[in-house]
């Protein structure tokens, strides 16, 4: 649930299940405008986290939101909404990644087919700099730590990291029984922790002292 | 050691494992230093990701709230006020019976002169349209008799001015006449003259 609803409005408002309905049988766009308020954030920062991009990150919101219309027709009553939403943005991300990783593919046969080796470091190369990653070196090194896990183990810590979804929950999403997350988040873990081990032990540069005046 | 499986870990670690489970885990890693280290490593390295935010999108509705609250707070207010009136109101029969009293004779009064005003009106209105068309007639009728004036001037200008020539064709044939008859009195006279000094010599 979006954070940041008054109380007020609370009290006004109907559940995102009634809403979705509304939207799935009366066309209803105020219904439609209320769970894009909602879910606009916590789907913007799914993308953002899924692909390293705050741009794409707020483009494929806008494609998911769009999707989730389109597929109204597939909601079903008796099914959560999130879990509806949820799977409809992640579809999105992978579909954009896919798209990259097939542009990068061809690049690279146009090239002779040499170095296919930083094929599933996407997104390594794309600074963003309206990112809070960028000018904040552990953060860019997390960005792209997690760029290099493989989607399904980066989905399963980004839903329950950053989303805070229960491990359950994630398995509903992505229609896996919950020991196969609990064994991909596992996975992702210890991947994450190999990237990111070097970090912990290099010793932070200290400041240069400034040199010390020679006394004659 | 038998250690657990590594899927075991991961409700473990994010605090979603069950009591007796949490308990059984922690009893392992105090006996194991890998398993230890390793879920260490873990903590560590989902602590790291807390270090890349996404900041949250201005939004439209930060500036819409406060209108709403203030619309809401007065509907309060005025919802208040109304209840207060409600309950400290004097009797509502008799005031109504003695509102519909005069408002019914207001609306009478009001009726009646409104009828008055109207007849006035009417009357005014009926002998103004009779005015109007007496005059349309007279004016009518005038016009019709300079008409006919103007056609009987103009017949007997008409007939005038035929006898005036009728007389001056009649006078040019009495003066011709009179010509003719002087000159051949003339004649006979020369002729009685010559017959007559005939007859002397």
């Amino acid at each position: 649930m979006a954070r940041g609803i008054s109380t007020l409005s609370l009290l006004f408002c109907t559940t995102d299940e009634q809403a979705m309905l509304r939207v799935q049988t009366q066309d209803d766009h105020r219904a439609f405008a209320q769970l894009v308020e909602r879910w606009e954030e916590p789907i913007r920062r799914l993308c953002t986290r899924m692909v390293g991009d705050a741009h794409k990150g707020e483009d494929l919101k806008q494609e998911a939101f769009a999707r989730l219309f389109a597929k109204r027709e597939h909601y079903q009553p008796t099914a959560r909404f999130s879990t509806f939403l949820w799977r409809i943005a992640l579809n999105a991300c992978y579909d954009e990644l896919r798209r990259v990783k097939r542009r990068a593919e061809s690049a690279l046969e146009l090239d002779g087919g040499e170095a296919l080796e930083g094929l599933d470091e996407i997104g390594m190369d794309s600074d963003d700099p309206h990112s809070e990653a960028a000018g904040n070196e552990e953060a860019e090194m997390v960005r792209r730590a997690l760029l290099k896990l493989p989607e399904m183990y980066r989905t399963v810590l980004v839903l329950r990291h950053y989303e805070g979804l229960k491990l359950k929950k994630i398995a509903e999403i992505l229609e896996i029984p919950e020991g196969t997350v609990n064994s991909r988040m596992a996975e992702a873990l210890a991947k994450l922790t190999r990237l990111l081990e070097p970090q912990f032990r290099e010793p932070k540069p200290s400041p240069p002292r400034p040199r010390e005046a020679l006394v004659l | 050691m038998k250690h657990p499986n590594r899927d075991e870990w991961a409700p473990y670690v994010f605090g979603e494992a069950t009591g007796v489970e949490a308990r059984r885990l922690e009893a392992h890693l105090e006996s194991c230093a890998e398993c230890a280290a390793e879920v260490a490593g873990w903590r560590r390295s989902l602590k790291m990701l807390d270090s890349w935010s996404v900041p949250a999108t201005p939004r439209a509705r930060n500036v819409i709230t406060p209108v709403f609250r203030w619309a809401v707070a007065a509907a309060v207010v005025l919802a208040a006020g109304v209840a207060a009136g409600r309950m400290t109101a004097p009797d509502a029969k008799a005031m109504r019976a003695d509102v519909e009293a005069s408002v019914k004779s207001a609306v009478t009064a009001e009726f009646q002169q409104a009828l008055a005003r109207s007849e006035a009106r009417l009357a005014a209105a009926a002998e103004e349209n009779s005015r109007d068309l007496l005059r349309t007639f007279s004016e009518t009728m005038e016009g019709a008799r300079e008409e006919d004036k103007q056609a009987m001037l103009a017949f007997v200008q008409e007939q005038q001015r035929q006898v005036d020539a009728r007389m001056i064709a009649l006078r040019r044939d009495m003066e011709t006449l009179a010509v003719t008859a002087d000159q051949e009195f003339r004649q006979a006279k020369f002729t009685m003259t010559q017959l007559a000094a005939r007859g002397n010599e």
